[in-house]
C-alpha cells in the first residue's frame, strides 16, 4: 500500500463531485484566463513584449512579489494577515546588504532571513499572546519597522560593493529561467506542502474556517499564529534578499505599498478574506498578472501612477468579486438546505 | 451491565434559580436514552453538565465507574464524550477526511499528512454509518443533513462512548431523518450510548429504548419505552394527564379591514404557506417547538428574512419587506428573541437601549438632535408601566439583571411608532409579578388600537395573554385556535405533533 | 450587587470610588500629557518659548482634526486607512483652484471634495461589503495615483496666496494658531455629534452590535457611510491647513497621516472595537503627540525616529486598552 502523499492527492482530487472540483478549479482558471488574455494582449499591442530579456525581467518582478504573496495567502488562509511585509521587506534587503560589507553571500542571506522570521515571529506574539487585533498590530509594526530601517541607514543608501556574485541571484539562470523564479517556485512548492499536506497547514485553515470548531478540536491556536506570522516574515525576508540582488544598491524608501500588492495577489488570486482556504497557485498566476500588466504598461510609457491606480483598482475589483462570490455560496447553499 | 455513564444527585445553581435538584441518571452502553421535558425543565443545563461546559454545584459523575470531573469541554471529548448541537464544530472549508481527523491527523515522515491512513480510516468510518459522501468534498457543501452524519463520523472515529444529540432533527427532512436513525441503529449495535434531547414525541418512540423525563430541574421518572403510550410521556412531562378538549373550529366574524393580513407565506427553509387575519385589538399567540419557524415567521415579517413566495397586506394594502426598515415603515416593529445577540447594545445606556428605534433617523429635520427632557419623561412613563429596576437612565444597560433589560427590550418596541409588534419571548427573564403585569399591559395596548403577535415558548404566557393562537410545526401551520380552544393542552398538543379531536 | 450603591457611586462622578487601576487606565493619556509636558518644560529651556508652544499647537492641529472625525469612524466600527491620499487630493485641488476662485469658495470647494471622497469610501465598504481596512487602502492608492497623475509626478506646487496662507501662518492673541482654534471648534461639533445628536447615538449603536442595529431597524449602511463622509470632510479641512502653513502642496504631503490619526485616536482612549469613545482623548493625544514630537526635534534626535515611536505607542496602546477591559471584566 504505497503511503505517497501524490498519489493519493491525485485520486482524493478525482473523487471530488462535480460541483467542488468545479468551484476550486474554477477559482484558479479565473485568474489564468485573465492572465493569458492580459498577455497576449501585451504582446500585440506592447512591441517588445514577448521577448526573452522583457519576459525575464517580468517574471523577475512577478517572483519577487509572488513570494510574499504567497506567505500573505497562508496568513490569510488562517484568518489574518500582515500589513508590515512591505517594511519588513526593505529591512530585511538592509540587513542582506550590509551584511555583505563583512561576510560571505551565505551567511547574509542567513542573516536576513533570521531578522525576517524575528519581526514575524514579533508579530505573531502580540497577536496571539497579546490578544491584539491583527490589523493594528501589524499596522504599527510597519511603521516601527520602517523607523528602523531609516535610523539604521540614517537615509543613506546602501550598496553592495563587495561579492558582486550577489548580483547572480537576480541574474543568473537555470535551465533558460531566471534564478528568481526558480526560487518562487521553490517557495511554491515548499508552502503548498505545508499548507495542503501538513496538520500545521490545515490547523490554519482551521483557525481560519471556524475558529470554534479548531479550539474543541485541541488545536493550539497561540502556537500555530505565531508559526505562520513567523512564516510570513521569512517570505518578506527572501523577497527583500530578491530585492538587495536586483538593485544592488537599498535605501529605506523602497517597498512602499508592497504590502497591498501581496494583498491583493492573494485575493486576485482566489483566497478569500474570510478565511479558511488558500489558493497559492491563484496567487502566482495574479502575481504573473499584474507584473506582465506593469511590463506591458512601461513599454507603452504609460506613466507609472497609471499603474499605481490600477493596483487600486485591481484590488477593490477583487474584493467586490470576494464579496459577490461568498454571497453566491451563501445562497445556494440555503436553497439545498 | 454497570452503566456507562453514571450521575447522582446532580445538581446545579444559578443566582437565584435551582436548574437542576439533585438529579440522579445513567446511560447504558449500547442504548438511546431520550431526555425530555419542558422549556426550563433542566435539560440543557444536564447536557451542558455532561458534555463539560457546566460544573454541577453538588454531586458527582461516573465514567465506567469511576468518577470523572469535567475541567472543560476538551475534558470532557478526551474522556469519550461527544455532543452534536446545532451549531457544527466543523470547518466549512476543509473537506469530510480533514474535518474527521481535525487536531489529531496521522503523519508520516517529517511530519507530512498520512493520507492513505487517513483515507483508510475515514472510508472504514464512514462505511459504518452508511454514508455516501466523497471524502474529498469540502464540508461547505454538504447539506446540513450531511453535515450532521459527518460530525456523527467524526464522533465514531474518535471512539466516543456516549454521543448527545441535542434536537438533531430540528433541521432535517423526512429522508434524513430516517437515515439518521439508522445510523443510530447502527451506532447502538457499536455499543455506544446516544443520548438523546428532543420534543418530538412520535420520534422518541422511533428510536429510543429509556426515557427520563425532567420537570422543573427535578427526574420525574426513567422508563423503558415499550409500554407506554404518547399520552403516557406527556403526562410526565406536566405532571397530570392532558386534556384535549373537543374542539369547534369557530369563524371570527371578519368585521373590518385586517391590520396584517399574511396569504401564503414561504420563507425558503423555514416556514411554509403561512396565512392568517391581524386585527386591531386583538393579540394573537404564536406557539411552536424549537424548528417549528416560530421565530422565523416573525422576522421574515419584519423583513429580516427572505420571503419567496405569498403576499403581506398592512392595512388591505400590498407592501414588500425587504429590510427591517421597510418594516418600521410600514408599521411593524419586532422584538427579538435573543436579546445578548441581536436586541441589546452593550455599551450604551438604559435610555438609550430603550429609545434607540423611537425616531427614525433623519426623518424630521427638527430631531436631529436629543431632547433630554423629552426622552426621560418616556423613560420614566416606560419605567412605571413596565416597573424596570435601573439605578437611573443614564446606567450602562449591561448592569441591569437579564429580566429588567428584557423589560427595557420591550420598552423598545412599546416606544417605537409602529401598530403592528411582534413580540418574541416578551418576558423572557421577567419574575412572575412582573409577568402577569407586562401581560395587562399587552393586552391594553392592544385594546388601544394595536395590532400585536406574541410568539413564545411559555405555553402559559399564550394562554393568558392570546385572544387567538397560532401553533406551529416543522414550518406549517399546525392549527389556529381561537379563543374557546386555547388551552395549554391544546396548544401543547398540536406542537408537539398530535391532532386535537374534532367534534363537528 | 445593591443598585442603589451603584447609583450613589455614579451620581459622585466618575473618579468616586472607582479603583485607582481604573482611573490610571482611563485618563492615563492626560497624565500622560501633563507629565511630559512639566519634565520638558524642566529640562529644556528652548522647550518653555512662547514660539515653542504655539509650534505645538499648530502640529497638533493638523492630525487632531483628522482624528476628530475618525474617532467618530471608529465608534461605529470602522476605519479609513485613505486619508493621507485623500488629504493629498485635496491639497491638490486647492492648489488649482485657488488662482482662480479665491480663498472662501476653495476653501469651501476642498471640503466639498473631501466629503465627496469620504461618500465614495463609505460607499465602497458598505454597498460591495468589503472590509473596511483593506477597501480604505485600496482606495488610498487611487486617490495618490490619482493626485500624482493630476501633479504629473509628486512635483510640488506652490501655493502663495497671502490671504490664505494666512490661515496657516495666522494666530489670534499671538500664541494661538487659527488651525488650532478651528480644531477646538471641530472637537466641540464632533462632541455635539458623538453625544448630543440621534445620529451620534445610532454611531454608537452600529459599532456597538451591528447585528443589534439592525434589528433594530437602523439604516445601517447610511449611518456607515455619513461617518466616512465626516472623516473625508476632517481629512479635507486639515489639508487646507497643510496647504497654508506649508505653502505648497503635493500628492506626497501627507504620508504617514493615517498612521497619525489613527494612533492619536487609539492612544487617547476610544476603543477599537466601537461603540465609545471619548474625543477628549483624541483632542489630548494629538496634543501629546506634537509634544513629543517637538522634543524629538529639540533633543537633535532623528526625524526617522517619528515613524519608530508613532508604532510603538499605537501597541502600546492597545495593550493599555486590553489591559482596561480586563479590569473592567473582573
Amino acid at each position: 500500500m504505497s503511503n505517497s502523499p501524490e498519489w493519493l492527492n491525485f485520486r482524493t482530487l478525482f473523487s471530488l463531485s462535480n460541483a467542488t472540483r468545479f468551484i476550486q478549479v474554477a477559482e484558479s482558471l479565473g485568474v489564468f484566463a485573465l492572465l493569458m488574455i492580459v498577455v497576449i494582449g501585451a504582446s500585440i499591442i506592447a512591441p517588445g513584449f514577448f521577448t526573452y530579456t522583457n519576459l525575464s525581467n517580468t517574471l523577475i518582478t512577478a517572483s519577487i512579489t509572488a513570494v510574499t504573496g504567497l506567505g500573505m495567502t497562508f496568513a490569510i488562509a488562517m484568518g489574518g494577515f500582515d500589513l508590515s511585509v512591505g517594511s519588513v521587506q526593505v529591512l530585511t534587503a538592509i540587513v542582506a546588504a550590509s551584511l555583505l560589507s563583512a561576510v560571505d553571500p551565505p551567511l547574509s542571506i542567513l542573516g536576513s532571513l533570521l531578522s525576517g522570521l524575528a519581526l514575524g515571529l514579533v508579530n505573531g506574539v502580540l497577536i496571539s499572546k497579546l490578544r491584539l487585533p491583527a490589523f493594528v498590530v501589524t499596522f504599527g509594526m510597519m511603521s516601527i519597522v520602517r523607523g528602523v530601517a531609516l535610523l539604521v541607514t540614517q537615509g543613506q543608501s546602501v550598496m553592495i560593493t563587495r561579492h558582486s556574485e550577489f548580483g547572480l541571484l537576480n541574474n543568473g539562470k537555470i535551465l533558460g529561467l531566471p534564478v528568481p523564479f526558480i526560487i518562487m517556485m521553490i517557495v511554491f512548492v515548499v508552502l503548498s506542502v505545508l499548507l495542503k499536506h501538513t496538520p500545521f497547514g490545515r490547523h490554519a485553515c482551521a483557525i481560519g474556517g471556524n475558529r470554534a470548531a479548531a479550539t474543541v478540536s485541541g488545536i493550539n491556536i497561540d502556537r500555530t499564529t505565531i508559526a505562520v506570522f513567523g512564516l510570513v516574515g521569512v517570505t518578506a525576508a527572501i523577497s527583500g534578499v530578491m530585492l538587495s540582488s536586483q538593485l544592488m544598491i537599498v535605501d529605506a524608501t523602497l517597498g512602499t505599498g508592497f504590502e497591498l500588492q501581496a494583498i491583493t495577489v492573494s485575493v486576485l488570486g482566489g483566497t478569500s478574506l474570510s478565511g479558511g482556504h488558500g489558493n497559492l497557485v491563484g496567487t502566482v498566476f495574479a502575481a504573473l498578472l499584474l507584473a506582465t500588466i506593469a511590463s506591458a504598461l512601461n513599454i507603452l510609457k504609460v506613466i507609472s501612477f497609471y499603474q499605481y491606480l490600477a493596483l487600486g483598482l485591481l484590488l477593490i475589483f477583487a474584493l467586490a468579486i470576494d464579496t459577490a462570490r461568498r454571497a453566491f455560496i451563501a445562497k445556494s447553499l440555503l436553497s439545498r438546505a | 451491565m454497570p452503566p456507562i455513564l453514571s450521575l447522582t444527585g446532580i445538581s446545579k445553581q444559578f443566582p437565584g434559580v435551582t436548574a437542576l435538584d439533585s438529579v440522579d441518571f445513567n446511560l447504558l452502553a449500547g442504548e438511546v436514552h431520550a431526555l425530555m421535558g419542558e422549556n426550563g425543565a433542566g435539560k440543557s443545563t444536564l447536557i451542558n453538565i455532561i458534555s463539560g461546559l457546566l460544573h454541577p454545584t453538588a454531586g458527582k459523575i461516573s465514567l465506567a465507574g469511576e468518577e470523572v470531573i469535567f475541567a472543560s469541554a476538551v475534558q470532557a471529548q478526551k474522556a469519550g464524550i461527544s455532543t452534536i448541537t446545532q451549531e457544527f464544530n466543523l470547518v466549512p472549508q476543509l473537506t469530510v477526511a480533514e474535518n474527521i481527523f481535525l487536531g489529531r491527523e496521522p503523519t508520516v515522515g517529517i511530519g507530512l499528512l498520512n493520507w492513505g491512513k487517513i483515507k483508510r480510516h475515514a472510508s472504514e468510518v464512514l462505511g459504518e454509518l452508511g454514508l455516501n459522501v466523497p471524502l474529498g468534498q469540502r464540508v461547505s457543501y454538504l447539506s446540513v443533513g450531511d453535515r450532521q452524519l459527518v460530525e456523527i463520523a467524526k464522533a465514531l472515529s474518535m471512539e466516543f462512548r456516549i454521543i448527545t444529540m441535542d434536537e438533531p432533527t430540528a433541521a432535517l427532512n423526512a429522508g434524513e431523518v430516517a437515515r439518521l436513525f439508522e445510523i443510530i441503529e447502527r451506532l447502538k449495535r457499536r455499543g455506544i450510548a446516544v443520548l438523546y434531547v428532543s420534543h418530538r414525541l412520535r420520534e422518541i418512540f422511533q428510536i429510543a429504548d429509556r426515557v427520563t423525563v425532567l420537570r422543573d430541574g427535578k427526574r420525574v421518572d426513567t422508563r423503558r419505552l415499550d409500554g407506554l403510550t404518547e399520552d403516557d410521556v406527556v403526562t410526565m412531562m406536566l405532571g397530570r394527564a392532558l386534556k384535549k378538549e373537543a374542539a369547534i373550529y369557530q369563524e371570527i366574524p371578519v368585521t373590518e379591514k385586517a391590520a396584517l393580513s399574511v396569504n401564503n407565506l414561504t420563507a425558503p427553509g423555514f416556514v411554509t404557506d403561512i396565512s392568517f387575519d391581524l386585527h386591531v385589538g386583538e393579540v394573537m399567540g404564536c406557539a411552536g417547538l424549537v424548528g417549528s419557524g416560530r421565530y422565523e415567521l416573525t422576522r421574515a415579517l419584519f423583513g429580516l428574512l427572505r420571503i419567496s413566495s405569498g403576499e403581506v397586506k398592512i392595512n388591505g394594502r400590498l407592501v414588500p419587506l425587504n429590510s427591517s426598515n421597510d418594516a418600521i415603515r410600514y408599521g411593524i416593529y419586532m422584538l427579538p428573541e435573543e436579546r445578548k445577540i441581536e436586541g441589546i447594545f452593550p455599551d450604551l445606556t438604559v435610555r438609550e437601549n430603550l429609545l434607540i428605534s423611537a425616531k427614525r433617523l433623519f426623518h424630521r429635520l427638527s430631531e436631529l438632535l436629543i431632547n433630554v427632557d423629552e426622552e426621560e419623561k418616556q423613560y420614566q412613563g416606560m419605567r412605571n408601566s413596565l416597573d424596570i429596576r435601573a439605578a437611573s437612565s443614564g446606567q450602562k444597560i449591561t448592569k441591569l439583571s437579564g429580566g429588567n433589560q428584557q423589560k427595557v427590550m420591550l420598552g423598545r418596541a412599546l416606544v417605537s411608532s409602529s401598530r403592528i409588534l411582534l413580540l418574541n419571548e416578551p418576558t423572557r427573564g421577567v419574575d412572575v409579578g412582573t409577568r402577569v403585569e407586562i401581560h395587562a399591559a399587552i393586552r391594553k395596548l392592544a385594546r388601544s388600537g394595536y395590532a400585536i403577535i406574541v410568539s413564545s415558548s411559555d405555553i402559559p404566557e399564550l394562554v393568558s395573554v392570546s385572544d387567538r393562537c397560532l401553533v406551529l410545526s416543522a414550518g406549517r401551520t399546525k392549527g389556529l385556535l381561537d379563543r374557546a380552544q386555547i388551552s395549554e393542552d391544546n396548544i401543547t398538543a398540536l406542537a408537539i405533533g398530535q391532532e386535537i379531536r374534532s367534534d363537528n | 450587587m445593591d443598585l442603589s450603591e451603584t447609583a450613589n457611586r455614579k451620581v459622585n462622578g466618575h473618579a468616586y470610588g472607582m479603583s485607582a487601576l481604573g482611573f490610571l487606565t482611563r485618563y492615563y493619556i492626560q497624565f500622560l500629557l501633563v507629565i511630559s509636558v512639566v519634565i520638558l518644560a524642566l529640562v529644556n529651556p528652548y522647550f518653555r518659548t512662547v514660539g515653542n508652544l504655539e509650534n505645538i499647537l499648530l502640529q497638533a492641529s493638523f492630525a487632531g482634526i483628522g482624528a476628530a472625525g475618525m474617532t467618530l469612524l471608529i465608534v461605529s466600527g470602522a476605519f479609513d486607512l485613505s486619508v493621507a491620499g485623500l488629504l493629498g487630493l485635496c491639497g491638490v485641488l486647492i492648489s488649482e483652484l485657488l488662482p482662480s476662485l479665491g480663498v472662501v469658495l476653495t476653501v469651501v470647494a476642498a471640503l466639498f471634495f473631501g466629503v465627496l471622497l469620504g461618500l465614495l469610501n463609505g460607499l465602497v465598504v458598505t454597498k460591495l461589503r468589503i472590509p473596511a481596512f483593506i477597501a480604505t487602502l485600496g482606495m488610498m492608492n487611487i486617490y495618490l495615483a490619482l493626485a500624482f497623475i493630476w501633479t504629473q509626478g509628486s512635483r510640488v506646487i506652490s501655493v502663495s496666496d497671502p490671504s490664505f496662507n494666512v490661515l496657516g501662518t495666522g494666530t489670534w492673541f499671538e500664541v494661538l494658531p487659527i488651525p488650532f482654534l478651528i480644531m477646538i471648534a471641530t472637537y466641540l461639533v464632533c462632541y455635539g455629534i458623538l453625544n448630543r445628536s440621534v445620529y451620534g447615538r445610532c454611531l454608537r449603536a452600529v459599532g456597538s452590535s451591528e447585528i443589534a442595529a439592525r434589528t433594530a431597524g437602523l439604516p445601517v449602511d447610511l449611518i456607515r457611510i455619513l461617518a466616512f463622509a465626516i472623516v473625508g470632510g476632517c481629512s479635507a479641512l486639515a489639508g487646507v491647513f497643510l496647504t497654508a502653513e506649508l505653502s505648497s502642496a503635493s500628492a506626497i504631503m501627507a504620508t504617514g497621516y493615517e498612521l497619525t490619526v489613527i494612533a492619536v485616536v487609539v492612544i487617547g482612549g476610544t476603543s477599537l472595537k466601537g461603540g465609545e469613545g471619548t474625543l477628549f482623548g483624541s483632542f489630548t493625544g494629538a496634543l501629546f503627540f506634537a509634544v513629543i514630537s517637538s522634543a524629538l526635534n529639540i533633543l537633535n534626535v532623528a526625524a526617522y525616529w517619528q515613524y519608530v515611536v508613532t508604532g510603538i505607542f499605537l501597541i502600546s496602546a492597545l495593550g493599555v486598552q486590553a489591559l482596561r477591559s480586563y479590569i473592567v471584566v473582573e
